[in-house]
């Protein structure tokens, strides 16, 4: 006998998903109902439950991840301000990190999208600028984020 | 980047899955599968990877009526995103590794 093409999900499982979904946070409680539900849909009815059942025990780890702060926050400064002030800083921005000198007014001096890459050479800049070599940092930067990075 | 995210054995395998194809997009229930993670493990992981840009998602254009059944949510790598999960792959790799206690080898009689 032939499988129908598309099994509803049924109620049970929905149900599950609906307690589940309690726990997200509310921003985000519509997509993911939406989501689960429509991932029930095709599964067969055990296979919804056992998917139903792992959504709800995996629900507080999402609630976790949903509230992890992303890149999202606009100038949130990434490293601590309790060390000790150096001249060069990192702030996060909506386009990625960049690197800021204290002493010259904040300017930007470097920025890129990979945290990595503008942790790198936030620390061989100020290593450099400990070191008494003040000149702005002038080279190419050849590790880290796949845009390279650059100076402004 | 790599930095702000654990690489924890399901965040590997999620990301192994995504690799297989970058370009590919695929739902949750498929990345599980393709995983081998059970129901509702993936979910947690997509929403950090989403969170870091590493993955991007994206509404199933259907119409429900047509399909008999509502649009799902498809997930794929951005092209930054696959860069910094076969980095952070790698990384991983190396790590463990690392810490990888050799075997004693045995004295010769």
């Amino acid at each position: 006998m032939a499988e129908p093409a598309m099994r509803a999900a049924g109620f049970l499982p929905r149900h599950i998903v609906r307690v589940a979904i309690r726990v997200v946070p509310v921003a985000s409680r519509g997509r993911y109902r939406q989501e689960f539900l429509a991932e029930l849909h095709g599964l067969r009815r055990a296979r919804q439950l056992r998917h139903a059942v792992g959504v709800l025990s995996r629900s507080w780890a999402l609630r976790a991840a949903l509230n992890t702060p992303s890149e999202a926050g606009d100038m949130e400064l990434v490293y601590s301000r309790l060390r000790r002030p150096k001249r060069y800083s990192v702030a996060r921005t909506a386009g990625g990190y960049e690197i800021r000198d204290a002493e010259a007014a904040g300017t930007k001096v470097f920025s890129s999208t990979s945290r990595r890459a503008a942790r790198d050479m936030l620390h061989a800049l100020n290593a450099r600028s400990r070191s008494g070599v003040n000149n702005y940092w002038t080279g190419g930067y050849a590790g880290g984020g796949q845009d390279g990075g650059g100076h402004g | 980047m790599a930095d702000q995210l654990r690489m924890t054995l399901p965040t590997q395998f999620v990301l192994r899955a995504l690799l297989a194809d970058p370009q590919a997009e695929l739902y949750g229930v498929e990345i599980g599968q393709a995983a081998g993670l059970p129901s509702g493990t993936v979910h947690p992981v997509l929403a950090r990877l989403e969170g870091l840009r590493w993955v991007q998602s994206r509404w199933e254009d259907i119409d429900p009526k047509v399909e008999a059944r509502p649009p799902r949510r498809y997930y794929r790598l951005t092209a930054a995103g696959a860069q910094y999960a076969r980095t952070a792959l790698a990384e991983a790799y190396q790590s463990k590794r690392r810490v990888r206690i050799p075997r004693p080898v045995p004295e010769p009689s």
